[in-house]
């Protein structure tokens, strides 16, 4: 593993030790508010989140109702004071459905992401804590499911789960269909990260001073393995993001009324001969964040690994 | 290393049993059977059909017939390969090794070219903006490849053939120019109207992964020691940067190749929808609406073994290029 | 995905013909569209490449498909002993004239042709006839139109034998009442008289085989790529090339028997298999197709771009599509909370908004141009689009203004992007006109039919394509209580005797009158349905390509015309 070695106790995560400050996060950040891009791209994303939450649930933002079909006002025109960015195909306000696409498409990103970050931290944890045998089960486990072609994977499963009352909803099982196929790459990273810090010198002298078995997982290893892990799970959203369009695209997406960034999309690409505008808004919307998480990805790998920068 | 190859394939065994069985499983739990989609069939011929394919056994004696057609290789005299039976499809009637065997030449030849593309242009984007660090020739190479990272690629794909198959009528709309395998090598066996479009959409994505990596691996390896040593003594700069730097940076290009192909290759069906490409994705995709059950098996499984295979050619070449490796 | 076009055609009709003493051709001149150039203008050269857009067939078998595309290449390919002509009349093709029926009406005897030859030279004899019957009757075959042939004898008793040995097999076989008395005639028996029994020996499953290739029949049918060398044709066509996935192609058959004079003269006719039809269309755009299904997505786009009458061509399909309900469930078993529904939905506006304008908005189940059909707006004043009469009803069944109407009601629907919009719109219209909250399921076709056959669904969008050109095939099973291809829990005693007295009735004004009121009926008690659009095809033909002429059967089921490609041509 390429990010394998000893880094500085990790200070500001041992929780006793407030005050002092040389460990490797505050560096860290330090670093990525020093990369400008990243933060550009960090606080876009931060506005394109406040406003797809408020534009879900302030009316005064969102301003019309994503499901009601204004057709007798007009269909597929163009940005106007009324309707900012237009109307669709069915007479809908392209704002509103904008901003709730933004919104389901951020869950399904961020959703996956935290599920791959949890299952991968337990499953590869785990692995690397339970000694051999715990390890090769987990491992095997983790190859067996990491051979399977992914965007298959998910259409199988997504065809499983479709139209089961789910809490949730369609929302929640795009998310589980594509975390389930996310979450191995990052066992995987955890479990390498793991196997070398336990040999590490820091963890050796804890272990030599004393410290539960739990307190080093926790408080020592934990935290420096989670470097990479962090910058794996961040490039995973626009991954997550991307399979979900994919979906939309046949006919697998969010159920109607409601419509991700990819619906919208797959939506607009079908009426490009009449109308670009069904296009190019989501789509807009969706580049930017794909380079935003993009971006952001990149600062925190410079932050997180010294070396390169 | 030869031990280490035959164990990983010998691991291939059980690997493939599991990933056939989660299938199996999986494509049970989905609601609907392969012929309810017949709006006006009979109930009776329903029941016939169901029968004809074992289909009205309970599930575990349908899984005991498959695993053992699996296992039960059936040698056929020409060509003399040796066919694990995959069954057969329900709603098209045909061996599935068939369908599997014509769809997988042709998704295999356009993951390939997407991939050969991704990795020229990525590669040379990459080199090009690391060396030129915050020129404009930099930020074009991030435009270039922003592209492939923030659109989908149906979208890619539709907005390129309206463009330049539609208006400028460069390309063909559809269908797939690669020749037969042994003429791959020849450029003039190649119908390029065919294959750009549908390239160029499949592999922008990829492209812009490897430009990225390569960039940022290229800027940390001229920061090495024996960078500047080589510097220091006086070496030419382009002896530098191809014979240390590049070759130094390609090391983590090989580390994501593996998946990358194999994510090429499976995940090619928008495209060969789009452009009515004869490959695997699309009977894959209408197998599962349709509950085709011998298909999703038999492409399950098939490319399940690819990935598996395309990851350990990576890892031995792995260790072909970074001789810090060894296996345990 | 493909999954409307899949068969849904003529399986009720030996149910209802046994007894029916009607012929199902009520001629259905002026319905008849003819895309094509009529003013004589375009003469068809010989010789030619044509490349149409078309959907890949399961299966080339035709003793054993259901699904259109097969059926549309299989007719290019094969042909029966008769066939239907555009006014949807049983005339003869391989059989040299109409049947002689006995006198009690049970044996068929068919003279064929003289001179007939497959197209690899080998006679096309009788022998090839039985063994096609025999085919679709064969249990190892498990052919999916077999219950078509329910009335010739034997053809069950050989098709549900419980595992048979293989001499029960030879026996079943011998026992099925189809003979060759000679080379050139056939005999068949049937257990009951059956007058429509022409018109089922004019469809694919009574196509014959090349019993000099094939001559077991369970024999297995060459796959497409194998069918060139492996198979013989006796039809206008015979396949030279078959690229899974990718195309057919078919070039004239030397041997062809024109049974009314029209052979084709094209050199090559290619069927390129394409399912996204925003693809086909910009291939129609670079010339590498032409004719091609047009998008109704973009419809008023297309239209503007190509011309009606000049490249775009609509033709009325004989389908309508409709709101369905599960009366079994509350609070649809309410006719006032049908009828409300019904009411709340503005046709028109769910055509031109959802639809791009492609479809006809009706209230009637069956279309007027089908006998006992009504036109499109013969019911709107009861059940038309009327949001404040819709209220009224909604109050009258307890629910004013929506109050206390049942929460989790919901719509299954398909995951076309037109079932989805449909969805958004039914959705939005309840929620506008009656304050009401419908939820929306979408799933892909497998799941929704299973849901829908096992009357698991509140709400539904579906529809009926007509078997054939009679009001019975719109209502005969689906309407009646408890009947097997009912999922609406549909329960009406007038529906129920009016079809039980008619489906024999030889008065054929009484019986068309009786099934006027049945679709009344239908209608106005909401029962089971509100019909909202006839669906119509949509076409782009290049200016040089003539014959592609329609008729309203539901053989023409992917080109248009392909009823008949051999008529299809290029001209200067």
């Amino acid at each position: 593993m390429a990010h394998a070695r000893a880094l500085p106790l990790p200070d500001l995560l041992a929780g006793d030790a407030g005050g002092k400050r040389n460990g490797v996060w505050p560096d860290a950040l330090k670093r990525l508010s020093r990369n400008r891009p990243a933060m550009i791209a960090l606080f876009t994303l931060g506005a394109i989140f406040v406003l797809a939450a408020l534009g879900n649930y302030v009316d005064v933002i969102q301003r019309y109702d994503p499901a009601a079909l204004n057709y007798a006002d007009g269909t597929k025109t163009g940005p106007s004071w009324d309707h900012f960015l237009g109307q669709d195909h069915l007479g809908r306000d392209t704002w509103a459905r904008v901003l709730q696409g933004t919104w389901i498409s951020l869950r399904v990103g961020l959703g996956v992401a935290a599920i791959a970050l949890v299952v991968g931290v337990l499953v590869g944890g785990a692995a690397a804590l339970t000694g051999s045998a715990g390890d090769n089960i987990l491992m095997r486990v983790t190859d067996a499911l990491y051979a399977f072609p992914d965007l298959l994977f998910i259409i199988l499963l997504r065809a499983v789960l479709d139209g089961r009352d789910v809490p949730g909803g369609d929302v929640a099982i795009i998310i589980f269909t594509i975390a389930f196929v996310s979450w191995m790459t990052v066992a995987r990273l955890v479990r390498g990260q793991m196997l070398s810090l336990a040999r590490s010198d820091y963890v050796l002298a804890a272990r030599a001073l004393g410290a539960s078995q739990t307190r080093i997982v926790f408080f020592h290893m934990l935290p420096n393995a989670l470097g990479p892990v962090i910058v794996a799970v961040t490039f995973a959203i626009p991954v997550a993001i991307f399979a979900e369009s994919a979906l939309a695209f046949i006919g697998f997406g969010v159920a109607p009324p409601a419509a991700s960034l990819g619906t919208l999309i797959d939506e607009g690409h079908r009426q490009i001969i009449e109308t670009k505008w069904m296009l190019i808004f989501p789509g807009s919307v969706l580049a930017v964040l794909m380079l935003c998480f993009t971006f952001l990805g990149d600062g925190l790998r410079d932050a997180l690994d010294p070396r390169s920068r | 290393m030869t031990a280490y190859v035959i164990r990983r394939l010998l691991w291939l065994i059980p690997l493939l049993w599991a990933v056939a069985t989660i299938t199996f499983v999986v494509m049970h739990l989905v609601p609907g059977g392969p012929f309810d989609s017949n709006d006006k069939l009979p109930p009776a011929t329903r029941e016939l059909l169901e029968e004809h394919y074992n289909l009205d056994k309970p599930v575990y004696e349908q899984y005991y017939y498959y695993m053992r057609d699996l296992v039960l290789v059936d040698i056929r005299s020409e060509p003399p390969f040796i066919y694990p039976d995959l069954g057969t499809s329900f709603t098209q009637d045909r061996e599935v090794t068939d369908i599997i065997s014509e769809g997988f030449t042709v998704s295999a030849q356009l993951g390939l070219s997407a991939f050969i593309f991704a990795l020229v242009f990525g590669l040379t984007l990459g080199i090009v903006s690391a060396l030129n660090q915050n020129s404009p020739l930099d930020y074009f190479a991030a435009a270039l490849s922003s592209l492939g990272v923030a659109v989908p690629s149906f979208v890619i794909a539709t907005v390129g053939v309206l463009i330049f198959a539609v208006e400028l009528g460069w390309f063909d709309v559809l269908g797939w120019g690669g020749p037969a395998w042994h003429q791959m090598w020849n450029p003039l066996a190649w119908d390029w109207r065919k294959v750009v479009l549908p390239v160029v959409s499949l592999g922008l994505l990829p492209m812009a992964f490897i430009a990225r990596i390569t960039r940022a691996s290229m800027l940390e390896v001229l920061r090495e020691d024996y960078v500047r040593a080589a510097r220091a003594r006086g070496l030419s700069e382009r002896v530098i940067i191809l014979r240390h730097v590049v070759k130094n940076s390609l090391i983590p290009i090989l580390t994501v190749a593996g998946p990358m192909l194999a994510a090429l290759v499976t995940g090619s069906f928008i495209v060969e929808r789009i452009f009515a490409i004869n490959g695997i994705g699309t009977p894959f995709v209408d197998a599962v609406f349709r509950r085709d059950y011998g298909v999703i098996m038999g492409t399950t499984i098939f490319y399940a073994s690819a990935v598996v295979i395309a990851n350990l050619v990576v890892d031995v070449l792995y260790a072909a290029v970074d001789p810090r490796i060894r296996y345990s | 995905m493909n999954l409307q076009g899949r068969g849904r055609l003529w399986p009720l009709m030996l149910l209802t013909a046994v007894l029916a003493l009607i012929v199902a051709c009520m001629g259905a001149e002026g319905e008849n569209t003819t895309p094509d150039d009529e003013s004589g203008t375009a003469q068809r050269i010989d010789g030619g490449d044509l490349v149409v857009q078309g959907n890949e067939p399961d299966s080339l078998d035709p003793h054993w498909s259901a699904f259109q595309p097969d059926i549309s290449l299989q007719r290019m390919l094969w042909r029966g002993l008769y066939t239907l002509d555009e006014n949807q009349e049983v005339q003869p093709a391989m059989a040299a004239e109409m049947p002689v029926v006995s006198p009690d009406g049970t044996i068929y005897t068919i003279t064929l042709r003289d001179g007939l030859l497959w197209s690899d030279g080998d006679d096309l004899t009788a022998e090839d006839f039985v063994l096609g019957i025999e085919r679709t009757c064969n249990p190892d075959n498990a052919g999916q139109y077999q219950f078509a042939l329910t009335s010739i004898v034997g053809c069950d008793d050989y098709a549900y034998a419980e595992e048979p040995t293989d001499e029960e097999k030879a026996e079943l076989r011998a026992a099925v009442g189809v003979t060759a008395i000679d080379d050139t005639t056939v005999e068949i028996t049937l257990a009951n008289p059956q007058p429509t029994f022409p018109i089922v020996l004019s469809l694919w499953m009574t196509f014959p085989v090349p019993s000099h290739l094939l001559p077991d029949p369970g024999e297995a049918w060459p796959a497409g790529p194998d069918a060139p060398e492996a198979l013989a044709f006796n039809g206008p066509y015979v396949l030279t090339e078959y690229v899974p996935q990718d195309h057919a192609t078919l070039a004239a058959n030397p041997n062809w028997a024109a049974p009314d004079g029209v052979s084709p003269t094209l050199d090559s006719l290619t069927v390129r298999f394409i399912d996204d039809t925003a693809s086909a269309n910009n291939a129609y755009r670079t010339d590498e197709l032409q004719f091609a299904l047009a998008d109704t997505t973009v419809l008023s786009a297309l239209i503007s771009e190509f011309g009606d009458g000049d490249e775009y061509f609509e033709s009325v399909r004989p389908s309508t599509r409709g709101l369905q309900m599960n009366l079994g469930r509350e609070p649809l078993d309410n006719v006032d909370v049908r009828l409300a529904l019904s009411q709340a939905i503005d046709r028109q506006a769910l055509v031109d908004v959802v639809a791009s304008g492609a479809h006809q908005a009706t209230t009637s189940w069956i279309p007027g141009f089908v006998p006992a059909g009504a036109a499109p707006d013969a019911f709107d004043s009861c059940c038309g689009f009327d949001p404040d009469s819709a209220r009224q009803h909604l109050a009258d069944a307890g629910y004013p203004n929506g109050e206390g109407f049942p929460s989790g009601i919901s719509l299954l629907i398909g995951d076309s992007s037109e079932a989805k919009d449909t969805g958004a719109f039914l959705q939005d219209a309840f929620k506008t006109h009656l304050n009401i909250d419908i939820k929306i399921e979408a799933v892909d076709g497998a799941t929704r039919a299973d849901r829908f056959y096992s009357i698991d669904y509140d709400l539904y969008i579906g529809g009926w394509a007509q078997d054939y050109h009679d009001p019975e095939t719109w209502v005969v099973g689906l309407f009646e209580t408890g009947s097997f291809i009912n999922f609406t829990n549909c329960s009406n005693e007038e529906i129920d005797q009016l079809i039980a007295d008619n489906l024999s009735n030889s008065d054929n004004d009484a019986r068309l009158a009786a099934y006027a009121r049945v679709n009344e009926l239908i209608v106005t008690t909401v029962c089971g349905v509100a019909p909202f659009w006839h669906e119509n095809a949509h076409y782009l033909i290049k200016p040089n390509v003539v014959g592609m002429s329609e008729n309203a059967n539901s053989q023409d089921a992917i080109q248009a015309g392909d009823w008949i490609a051999e008529a299809w041509g290029l001209s200067e």
